[in-house]
């Protein structure tokens, strides 16, 4: 791609645009009809669990307003839980709660979320406010995740999580992502939350990122951000990896929560992957995909899909990846 | 592959597009830039009445294609009437009838004239003849057997109006300037002894030239002169000269612009006429269409190449022609959406939220616009969020908000008619909408993502809206979509390339600048 200077040195980091990655990666390799397996929450867990992988337990679907004491039971029975909607998108919608009280539930920043406040919430979620698409939507209550001990100096009143990117079934790129203060809990950039870059081989951050400024502690602790441990990092890309090849879909998110009690666990899929990952990485996504986009079968094998994310990441030739009889693809 | 079809797609469009428009332009003629003072109007009758119960039939005298226009695409609006169009000595009618018709009605009648060139005007015209008891010859004779006080004045007056002159055109002047004033003992004489509504100027000067051999008539018309919702009835003189009709003031004589006047009735016979009804009036708006030039393309274009005509827009009806105005500047918003969001990266509400604003914005005018929407939708939020506390469910909310907003607008517009401002509010149901969508996306951006993103985007669904503005309300884009939509498929090329574009948007360098300076560090 050439440009004009800034443009043409955009092209030079390897930065991949909106336009080239809605285009080339996912309308080339994200069949429309998969979409829903992503989209529904409910279906992306049948196949997680499919494939082997570790899900949050689920405890409950809510689809009409009628169902709503379907919640009481549940908050009976289980105490600690999250509502989202099943189409939800961005994190929209998503309440915590790990209590209950006579008036309502108690949230986890200690507040008590009133019952008719609750109803009233559970009702937008049904009448598909924080879906994709229009239309109705269905509420899932689900087992609350808890963040990994490592976490405890670095998640603000949240649960962090791992991206990561898996291209073919090959993980490609992944960035921790960190609540703080001002994110209200939630692991989204886009409210300010904090994006740490990961090595993709050692599974250690290299930088962080909040609203694309760089960041090196971060704000509500003082701990820094880089140079941090990952738990289970073996793990979570094997589950990423594993995940993505089973679901059909090319070019995916897979949103891992480390839990303190269950390990890696999926939170959720995402057909259309945002790229703000690069900035928190300092490295261009296009030159770790291209590679792949021209090797012309990829490994059964999990493992042998995971070496072949090290080599990439490590931008070794993936030359020596190729069955016999198997040429690169040109283009 | 897919891109080699996409390339061939968009090769035939543009060379299809390139290639109808050139023979419009070299073969037919048809104008590039809208032709702002050209010789084509628009008139409209609206006659209103009141029916007894009884039949009625109502004459209505219409323009007709002898003088300096031709009238076409003549259409006539009355429900419930019969109607048809009859010709006879004094002139084409338009004959309205229905069987009973009790309490008012109205007829609408809508032409349009185009100016005929004159170089190649019917000449053959047969020199018409002075109709008048007082010519030369019977003057004479009836002076020497009975010299009444008419005939004496008359032949004086004439006299001495063709003593002064110097021609013909001169003795009419003369003759008018002598007409003129009735305080002259002989004028006033011809007054009292002449036919009875002489004691009009322009009767009177009729009544004089046709005693003098020069054949003239009474007009009844209207001037074309600026587009008017009221044109009056006027009243001015016709005069044979030189093999053709001159159109003249009623008391000076002095020519008028011929290729401004439009004769409807001669000789004071009724606009309208007929009976089974009262309480008549008539009423005539004129407009001008600045297409002259596009009208003789257009038949010009009925002689080589129909087809040209047959899928021209400008042979529809002239309200359909409006709607079309509007509809066809939406492909021309749809592209500069496409810009903004493909290549530019322009956050916005919605996809074609800023087309929808810039087309609410046609209405009001931007400015205006711009504050009232604003406004409206601060006033909105503020009430969205209230109603958010009431905890009421999403699709009643959003009508609340909807009504709220109707009454809003509803209430800026007595308040500015109350203070004398024009709002340019026309009350319609696109803004309406549009608004409390806007609304609703905006107080949701507002709780999911901040206050920082929903006004980023407000502003980005402005600012987006005002390029679209103005392509939306270009005179200029307007005269070349309706003359010549096949450009659109220029746009549609340019959409389906943009398609595939796969380069950065303007905002992904502010994004990722950090990553491109690194890139230029490590290299």
């Amino acid at each position: 791609m050439i440009g004009f200077g800034p443009i043409s040195k955009l092209a030079r980091s390897g930065v991949l645009g909106m336009n080239s990655r809605n285009l080339d990666f996912i309308a080339a390799y994200n069949p429309r009809r998969f979409y829903p397996l992503v989209d529904d929450k409910v279906i992306t867990k049948k196949l997680a669990i499919e494939a082997g992988v570790t899900v949050p337990e689920l405890y409950g679907v809510i689809r009409y307003g009628g169902e709503m004491n379907l919640l009481e039971k549940i908050a009976e029975k289980h105490r600690s839980f999250v509502v989202k909607p099943s189409n939800g998108s961005g994190g929209g919608g998503i309440m915590v709660f790990n209590g209950v009280a006579k008036t309502g539930l108690r949230r986890m920043n200690g507040q008590i979320m009133l019952w008719s406040d609750i109803r009233y919430h559970l009702n937008n979620m049904l009448s598909g406010m924080f879906s994709m698409g229009d239309g109705s939507d269905q509420v899932m209550v689900e087992e609350r995740l808890v963040p990994h001990s490592a976490f405890s100096k670095l998640a603000f009143g949240g649960v962090p999580d791992v991206r990561v990117i898996v291209f073919r079934g090959i993980p490609v790129m992944a960035m921790l992502r960190l609540p703080t203060a001002e994110s209200d809990g939630k692991a989204n950039l886009h409210q300010g939350g904090i994006g740490a870059g990961i090595d993709l081989v050692t599974g250690i951050t290299t930088r962080g990122v909040q609203h694309n400024d760089s960041v090196d502690v971060h704000p509500d602790f003082e701990t820094p951000v880089r140079d941090f441990q990952v738990p289970s990092w073996p793990e979570i890309l094997d589950l990423a990896s594993r995940l993505g090849h089973h679901i059909g879909l090319g070019y995916v998110g897979v949103d891992i929560v480390i839990c303190e009690h269950k390990g890696p666990t999926l939170l959720e899929l995402n057909a259309r992957p945002g790229i703000a990952i690069q900035t928190a990485n300092l490295r261009g996504l296009r030159p770790l995909l291209l590679p792949i986009h021209k090797l012309p079968s990829v490994p059964e094998d999990v493992h042998q899909r995971i070496e072949i994310a090290h080599a990439n990441w490590n931008g070794e030739s993936l030359e020596r990846f190729l069955a016999p009889g198997e040429e690169m693809r040109r283009h | 592959m897919k891109r080699t079809q996409l390339l061939i797609i968009v090769g035939a469009l543009i060379a299809a597009a390139l290639g109808i428009f050139s023979y419009k332009v070299t073969r037919l003629g048809f104008p590039v830039v809208p032709n702002l003072d050209s010789d084509t109007w628009t008139i409209e009758a609206k006659v209103s009445f009141r029916g007894r119960g009884d039949p009625v039939t109502l004459r209505l005298a219409l323009p007709n294609s002898e003088g300096q226009f031709t009238v076409v695409d003549e259409t006539f609006v009355a429900s419930g009437f019969g109607v048809e169009t009859d010709t006879t000595e004094i002139g084409r009618q338009a004959v309205f009838e229905r069987r009973a018709q009790d309490g008012s009605a109205v007829l609408f009648y809508s032409a349009k004239l185009i100016a005929v060139d004159q170089r190649y005007a019917d000449d053959a015209r047969p020199t018409p003849e002075a109709v008048s008891d007082y010519r030369r010859s019977e003057r004479r004779r009836a002076i020497e057997e009975n010299a009444t006080p008419l005939l004496v004045a008359l032949d004086s007056i004439l006299t001495e109006a063709l003593e002064k002159s110097a021609g013909e055109r001169s003795f009419i002047t003369q003759l008018a300037r002598l007409s003129a004033d009735e305080d002259e003992d002989r004028i006033s004489t011809i007054i009292e002894g002449g036919p009875p509504e002489i004691s009009n100027a322009s009767d009177r000067l009729v009544f004089l030239l046709n005693a003098a051999g020069t054949p003239a008539r009474h007009v009844q018309g209207i001037i074309l002169d600026t587009d008017t919702r009221q044109a009056p009835l006027t009243t001015w003189v016709e005069y044979w000269l030189g093999e053709t009709w001159v159109s003249a003031n009623g008391t000076t004589a002095e020519p008028l612009n011929d290729a401004r006047t439009l004769p409807i009735v001669y000789d004071r016979q009724p606009i309208v006429a007929g009976d089974g009804f009262n309480r008549v009036g008539v009423s005539w708006s004129v407009a001008r269409n600045f297409e002259s030039q596009l009208s003789r393309a257009m038949e010009r274009g009925s002689e080589f190449a129909p087809w040209v005509n047959a899928t021209s827009l400008l042979s529809l009806p002239i309200d359909l022609q409006l709607v079309f105005r509007v509809l066809l500047l939406i492909p021309l918003g749809a592209l500069i959406i496409v810009i903004l969001k493909q290549v530019i990266g322009m956050p916005a509400f919605g996809t074609f939220m800023p087309v929808l604003i810039a087309l609410a914005f046609r209405e009001t005018q931007l400015f205006t616009g711009i504050a009232l929407f604003t406004g409206i939708v601060a006033v909105g939020l503020l009430l969205r969020a209230y109603f958010n506390q009431l905890q009421l469910l999403l699709v009643p909310r959003l009508a609340a908000v909807l009504i709220i907003v109707t009454f809003v607008m509803m209430f800026i517009a007595l308040a500015g008619e109350a203070m004398g401002i024009q709002t340019g509010l026309s009350i319609s149901l696109f803004p309406l909408v549009i608004i409390t969508m806007t609304i609703e996306r905006m107080s949701l951006t507002w709780e999911e993502d901040g206050a920082t993103e929903a006004m980023k985007k407000a502003l980005g669904s402005l600012a987006g809206a005002i390029p679209a503005y103005y392509i939306l309300t270009s005179e200029y884009i307007e005269h070349f979509a309706i003359v010549f939509p096949e450009l659109l498929l220029i746009v549609l090329a340019v959409v389906l390339l943009l398609g595939r574009y796969t380069g950065y948007k303007v905002t992904e360098y502010y994004r990722f600048k950090v990553l491109a300076n690194a890139g230029d560090k490590t290299s």
